[in-house]
């Protein structure tokens, strides 16, 4: 039974920031499902090519500053039924906590007042779970010596301490183990207003998160259990996780699970919830340290590891559908009362841009990460973080090598993003394991794993692969054994590289069918390909958000247009790409972080007419097939000028189409661009900027993507950088262009031609109707016709 | 301050159970009807009659009755119980087995207040009382067939029902 | 050492052995719990079973000694994917644990394509051997299970766990000491018997309430049990859990039939049918009941698995006979069924209460 009170939905979008999570995924999904469940959905956003879509869901995008004002604005204008805050990352929460009172009827979808708020403040936080009987970390702020003695002799050492000033800001948590650190930081100066906050430290403990989907008729269900490999101190993001959390026995397992379902039942939370838990193995002490009742770097990492469709679930709880009564699709029924099983598997671990060392502590200083799947710690250790490739964990290796004892355990005791690194080093030194395990807090088992990766592989160690350990090594994902000639070409039934099915074997959930896979070792093969041709996209691993942004966009329109052409998409890179689910029954994704699946030969060579290959270089540009996607500058005469234009252009080898024009203008120390101004160009300009492409494409007879900058130069046109495929400019000439250019490309690889002798009307044709105003590379306007005209005219006229 | 004695799945669990007795106990349910006493009492037997047509594929009519004046959460003084005037039914309960509905039971004169209005409106042939709660302090000679759970609480006490359907979410509190 | 598990049809999975050398052979079962390896190989149900875990990195929580669900272990052999060479506990690691239970083992297998093997060609019969001969193929081919798994697990004696609240007996069919915790949880006064019992033995205790343990094979297997259970269930109020639950319902002219994909997986998702209520509960069994003899009996189903509909509970209409075919005791899996041992609390004490006036007996 759906909510019959809600018809039209404000969605709250994540702002435009680096160190947002990207939610463009869940974010696709959530409104995919609403738009086909009938529902009207308006969105205010800051940067609306993060929608990964034309737009076709909504009734209203509204680009603003996504702030409580103006989504306050927005609901005092249109009167929406409700809001939804769980894909606006944490900005929504505090949104909806400041709109408390403020915006009568109107439904909160997923997360409500007092949960939003409980996740900002300290102290409402602590009184809800006590209240609830649920643990959380005995916490004190106080100005009255008298209290805050009494309440240090009550939790005794080890505890962390800040003051708290009277204009909100603290200064940061001091360790605190023992009578003299004590003194030392009451004696620091007092300065009037200033509170002390004290609470137990749990530094050290092992840090779990679990998340809970739940209905409106108090149905739970635990869709997934993550651990952090490094212990609490290392921020959780800047940890190695693993999911399932394989550290939990039964009854660890089954306590957190009743206090993650008991917390969100005490906040009446509808939709998701992921929660945080500190955990003490020795002394089986826990404390809930979060919680977070929207969708989140956890969920996204959740639903790649699982295949629970977590966003489009979470929508649809929201909207009052029973946890075992939803739809993925109009039409198609799912049973979401499953707790996901999983057989294998997933780590996350993060990267940083730049290379060299990193310390870490509570802040996150991570920039990105990239997830593995196998069937064992060493398979995914190996495959990840300890994947030289990735890591460039030989040079580290080197590196740590030449320390001496006391420099090396000077890292042991302050952590680095290169810590296995390290603790291998150390185990090589015969460091003792529960000492190391001690000193840092990384539980044994995972020492335990290293040490096997030590014994038994040849990661960063001299020697040869031979039949005796080739199999043992496979199953340790061992880069560049995997596929092996020894293992293919064995007779007797032998372990070896192979493609798994990242979806379990369970009897629940059966008909849910997805072609998400993974290269990992057993006996058999389960890829299941399809009679269609195939197109492979190869994608590289990518570390920016923006860059990830610009990735989740091109393959989801390279992997429609492939499937619409008739032909089966196949997406392999080191790294998984998570599908939007309408897409993800129909795209083939295969992750493979050692690129060995060509050697595999599971996918028949014949069967292959292109390869697109996203990555900066190549490996095999000698196969003619191979289409390289990303942009390659050809020239730059580095002239510059204060009006431009870049021009995205296919051609067919012979003819071209241009359907998306950029208007660039630098005034008054800001930068001005408009897409698609190919319908306000003047035919002078037209054929004028037709005649240098020509020009410029003379020599080239290939089917490829271009792009063109030209600047204006006494009244003329003057190309001053040529690429040769797509720049990062892709989302918004395919957001502004009607011609969908990713798919014009693949039906161009496929064969067909452009018409000769083309008008220039048709080259530039563009039947776009809002255009998309962006200052200064960072604010976003859509703007219709009459007003892009007046904005253009008043950037022609201050033409130099 | 309220104090929580009885949470959402605890009284769901009631219900259940309630609902599993009446069936164990009528042998064939065909001839029952659900009567509940407003405002929350009504909300009893729509949650016991969805309950026995998950159970027995049967559809049990329910009907209201509205005996306002005579809450026992009220000050009861002596109201002249022939007073009142009880809505018609707007179901047939001749020859039927009537189970009563309420929340709460405590001095027992909303029920027999209720039974006068049943028995005004026609002959049934058995009358059950089935209530959410006992809480003690009868001052009638009248006992409930089914019991969710029983209360024992003083006569200074409050017990408050809360109910989805109405109050947005199940729980009892004593206060 | 590398060794082979050996499937009735011939199928080969190799892998590396650990625990005891021995050969051995069993009914091959996939268990899809995520946690609580020790319960498992401690749990009576798993008698004469090679047990294959489908989990990645087994034993990484450690063994837990709290965790034992009878004193000795029961099944004949593991195989499991990876295990994690230590505990994060520091409790002793999962294959010397095996070793010390002289169980044999066999890791590294490709736990993922066995598991779909038997999804598609039913449970079998398997051996952990050293070699994959056809002789080794026809060996298992000639092997019969033998059916007194029930027998072999049950305790021979009648043995108390006092308390001071009602007095239940259970029949034991292969308990598990987790019901007996739920139990004792709530001041049952309990007395566990032989699966033979006699109506008379059973009734020379005067119990307020018997309940049917859960228990290993087919429960036709047990002809004298079902006979008490006529007896009995018109005069006590009954619990059935597992197999008890089959009994309960072939002494009702119900049938039993065997489910096509076997439940053995520690959080499935159970519905009751009076509210909707969603449960997530241990589920071990690879029989059901068939819907059109419980259409016709007189019981009503009370519970069913969201996941593929089959009937998870039922419940007598007239007699105070209620049964689950999963595991309300967890041990492992979530705890959400615990709710189950409170009904049938209610269920006897409601009983007590009809008869009128108390038992002479209190």
């Amino acid at each position: 039974m759906e909510l019959d009170d809600v018809h039209s939905i404000l969605i709250i979008g994540p702002i435009s920031s680096d160190k947002n999570v990207d939610l463009s995924t869940a974010l696709y999904d959530t409104v995919d499902i609403l738009h086909q469940l009938g529902y009207k959905i308006s969105i205010i956003v800051e940067d609306p090519t993060s929608l990964l879509s034309s737009g076709t869901f909504y009734d209203k995008i509204v680009v603003e500053k996504v702030t409580g004002d103006n989504v306050l604005k927005f609901i005092q204008q249109n009167h929406p039924d409700a809001i939804l805050p769980t894909v606006g990352d944490r900005n929504a929460l505090g949104i909806v906590s400041s709109l408390n009172g403020k915006i009568g009827g109107v439904r909160v979808l997923g997360a409500n007042f007092a949960a939003s708020l409980a996740t900002f403040k300290r102290e409402l936080f602590i009184k809800r779970l006590t209240k609830a009987n649920l643990p959380v970390i005995k916490f004190i702020s106080s100005d009255d010596e008298k209290e805050i003695y009494n309440f240090i002799r009550a939790i005794g050492f080890p505890i962390i301490a800040r003051r708290r000033y009277s204009n909100r800001h603290s200064s940061g948590w001091t360790n605190i183990n023992n009578l003299f650190e004590l003194d030392n930081f009451m004696a620091l100066e007092d300065i009037s207003d200033t509170k002390i906050e004290i609470e137990r430290s749990i530094r050290g403990f092992s840090e779990y998160s679990f998340t809970i989907v739940r209905d409106r008729y108090d149905n739970s269900s635990l869709i997934g259990t993550i651990e952090d490999i490094e212990p609490i101190g290392v921020h959780h993001l800047d940890s190695n996780l693993i999911s399932p959390a394989i550290s939990l026995n039964d009854s660890k397992l089954q306590k957190l699970r009743n206090y993650s379902i008991k917390l969100v039942r005490s906040f009446n939370i509808v939709g998701i919830c992921t929660v945080h838990f500190a955990y003490n193995h020795e002394t089986k002490e826990s404390y809930i340290t979060e919680f977070i009742p929207r969708l989140s770097e956890e969920t996204k990492f959740l639903e790649y590891a699982t295949s629970y469709p977590i966003a489009t679930v979470v929508a649809e709880l929201c909207l009052g559908y029973h946890l075992d009564k939803l739809q993925l699709d109009a039409g198609n029924s799912f049973n979401g009362a499953t707790e996901p099983f999983v057989d294998h598997l997933t780590s996350r671990f993060p990267q940083w841009k730049t290379p060299g060392q990193k310390y870490l502590g509570p802040s996150k200083t991570s920039d990105s990460s990239i997830m593995v799947n196998g069937f064992s710690l060493e398979e995914v250790l190996n495959k990840g973080v300890l994947n030289d490739k990735l890591n460039n964990n030989f040079e580290r290796y080197n590196e740590l090598r030449k320390l001496d004892d006391d420099e090396l355990f000077e890292k042991i005791i302050h952590p680095t993003n290169w810590m296995l690194d390290v603790l291998l080093e150390a185990m090589r030194r015969n460091f003792e394991k529960p000492v190391l395990s001690e000193i840092t807090g990384i539980n044994l088992p995972y020492l335990a794993a290293l040490q096997n990766i030590i014994d038994n592989s040849l990661i960063i160690r001299e020697g040869e692969i031979d039949g005796k350990n080739v199999e043992r090594m496979v199953e340790m994902g061992v880069k560049g054994v995997g596929h092996s000639k020894l293992l293919l070409d064995s007779p007797d039934i032998v372990t070896k590289t192979v493609v798994k099915n990242k979806r379990a074997v369970s009897v629940a959930n059966n008909e849910y069918i997805n072609h998400n896979y993974f290269v990992t070792s057993g006996i058999s093969n389960e890829l299941e390909l399809s009679d269609r041709k195939k197109i492979i996209v190869r994608t590289p691993i990518i570390t920016s958000k923006t860059d990830i942004m610009i990735r989740q966009f091109v393959l989801f329109q390279l992997a429609k247009s492939i499937d619409q052409n008739g032909l089966e998409p196949i997406i392999i890179g080191r790294e998984p790409w998570n599908a939007p689910l309408s897409m993800r029954r129909k795209v083939v994704e295969i992750d493979d972080p050692h690129m060995e699946i060509k050697s595999l030969g599971l996918i028949k060579n014949e069967s292959i007419l292109n390869i697109i290959d996203l990555s900066k270089n190549l490996v095999d540009d000698e196969d003619k097939r191979v289409f390289r996607f990303s942009a390659q500058e050809i020239k730059n005469i580095g002239l510059e000028g204060d009006t431009s234009v870049r021009v995205m252009v296919v051609s067919d080898g012979k003819n071209y189409l241009a359907p998306s024009v950029i208007y660039q203008a630098k005034r008054d120390k800001h930068l001005y661009e408009i897409s698609s101004v190919n319908n306000f160009m003047s035919a002078e300009d037209r054929a004028e900027i037709a005649s240098l492409i020509t020009q410029e494409l003379e020599d080239d007879h290939h089917v490829d993507i271009y792009n063109f900058e030209m600047v204006k130069n006494h009244d003329h046109w003057l190309v001053t950088k040529k690429y040769r495929g797509m720049t990062t400019d892709i989302i918004r000439h395919e957001l502004a262009s009607s011609v969908h250019v990713i798919d014009t490309l693949v039906k161009l690889l496929l064969g067909n031609k452009i018409d000769d002798d083309l008008s220039l009307e048709k080259i530039f044709d563009n039947f776009d109707e809002s255009y998309l105003l962006t200052i200064d590379d960072k604010r976003y306007k859509l703007l219709n016709k009459e007003e892009i005209q007046t904005k253009l005219d008043e950037l022609r006229k201050s033409e130099k | 301050m309220a104090k929580e004695i009885i949470d959402g799945q605890t009284m769901t669990r009631a219900l259940t159970r309630i609902t599993y007795e009446i069936i164990e106990r009528n042998k064939g349910i065909e001839d029952l009807v659900l009567v509940g006493i407003k405002t929350r009492g009504v909300f009893v037997a729509h949650r016991i009659e969805s309950r026995l047509k998950q159970l027995e594929n049967i559809s049990i009519p329910v009907a209201e009755l509205d005996i306002t004046p005579y809450r026992d959460d009220q000050t009861h003084d002596e109201t002249d119980i022939s007073k009142i005037k009880a809505e018609p039914l707007d179901i047939d309960i001749n020859d039927k087995h009537v189970i009563l509905t309420d929340d709460v039971l405590y001095t027992g004169r909303t029920i027999r207040a209720a039974m006068d209005a049943l028995m005004s409106a026609g002959r049934p042939k058995k009358i059950s009382l089935a209530v959410l709660v006992d809480r003690g302090h009868r001052e009638l000679p009248i006992r409930a067939d089914f019991v969710g759970k029983n209360i024992p609480t003083s006569q200074k006490e409050k017990i408050k029902v809360s109910m989805k359907e109405i109050d947005g979410e199940d729980k009892i509190e004593i206060e | 050492m590398k060794r082979y598990l050996i499937l009735e049809d011939g199928t080969v999975f190799p892998g590396e052995g650990f625990g005891s050398s021995i050969i051995t052979t069993g009914q091959l079962v996939i268990s899809n719990n995520r946690t609580g390896i020790e319960q498992s190989v401690t749990d009576p149900d798993t008698e004469g079973q090679i047990l294959a875990f489908t989990i990645p990195a087994v034993g990484n929580s450690g063994i837990n000694r709290d965790f034992y669900e009878s004193i000795n272990s029961q099944c004949k052999g593991v195989v499991i994917g990876s295990s994690s060479l230590s505990t994060v506990d520091r409790s002793v690691s999962f294959e010397d644990w095996i070793t010390g239970l002289k169980i044999p083992g066999i890791k590294n297998v490709d736990v993922r394509a066995l598991s779909k093997h038997i999804a598609e060609h039913g449970e079998m019969k398997a051996s952990i051997m050293d070699t994959h001969d056809e002789h080794a193929i026809d060996q298992i081919k000639a092997l019969v299970l033998p059916p007194d798994l029930v027998k072999r697990v049950s305790t021979r004696q009648s043995y108390p766990n006092p308390n001071m609240g009602l007095k239940i007996v259970i029949v034991d069919l292969g308990l598990k000491y987790s019901i007996l915790r739920q139990l004792s949880y709530r001041d049952c006064n309990s007395i566990i018997v032989n699966y033979n019992s006699t109506a008379e033995e059973i009734e020379s205790l005067h119990p307020d309430g018997i309940i049917y343990s859960n228990g290993p094979g087919d429960p036709k297997d047990l002809p004298r049990t079902l006979e008490t259970i006529k007896i009995l269930q018109k005069k006590y109020p009954l619990l059935g859990i597992g197999l008890g639950n089959l009994l309960i319902a072939l002494a009702n002219d119900c049938q039993i039939e065997k489910l096509k994909e076997p439940h053995h997986e520690s959080s499935l998702a159970v519905k009751e049918v009076a509210s909707g209520k969603i449960d997530f509960v241990n589920h071990n069994h690879s029989y059901t009941l068939d819907q059109k003899y419980i259409g016709a009996s007189d019981f009503i189903v009370t519970n069913v698995c969201v996941a593929d509909g089959t009937i998870e509970g039922i419940r007598h209409e007239y007699l105070p006979i209620m049964c689950v075919l999963f595991e309300p005791e967890a041990a492992p899996g979530p705890t959400d069924g615990y709710y189950v041992f409170d009904e049938f609390i209610d269920l006897v004490e409601s009983a007590k209460k009809q008869e009128g006036a108390r038992s002479q007996w209190n």
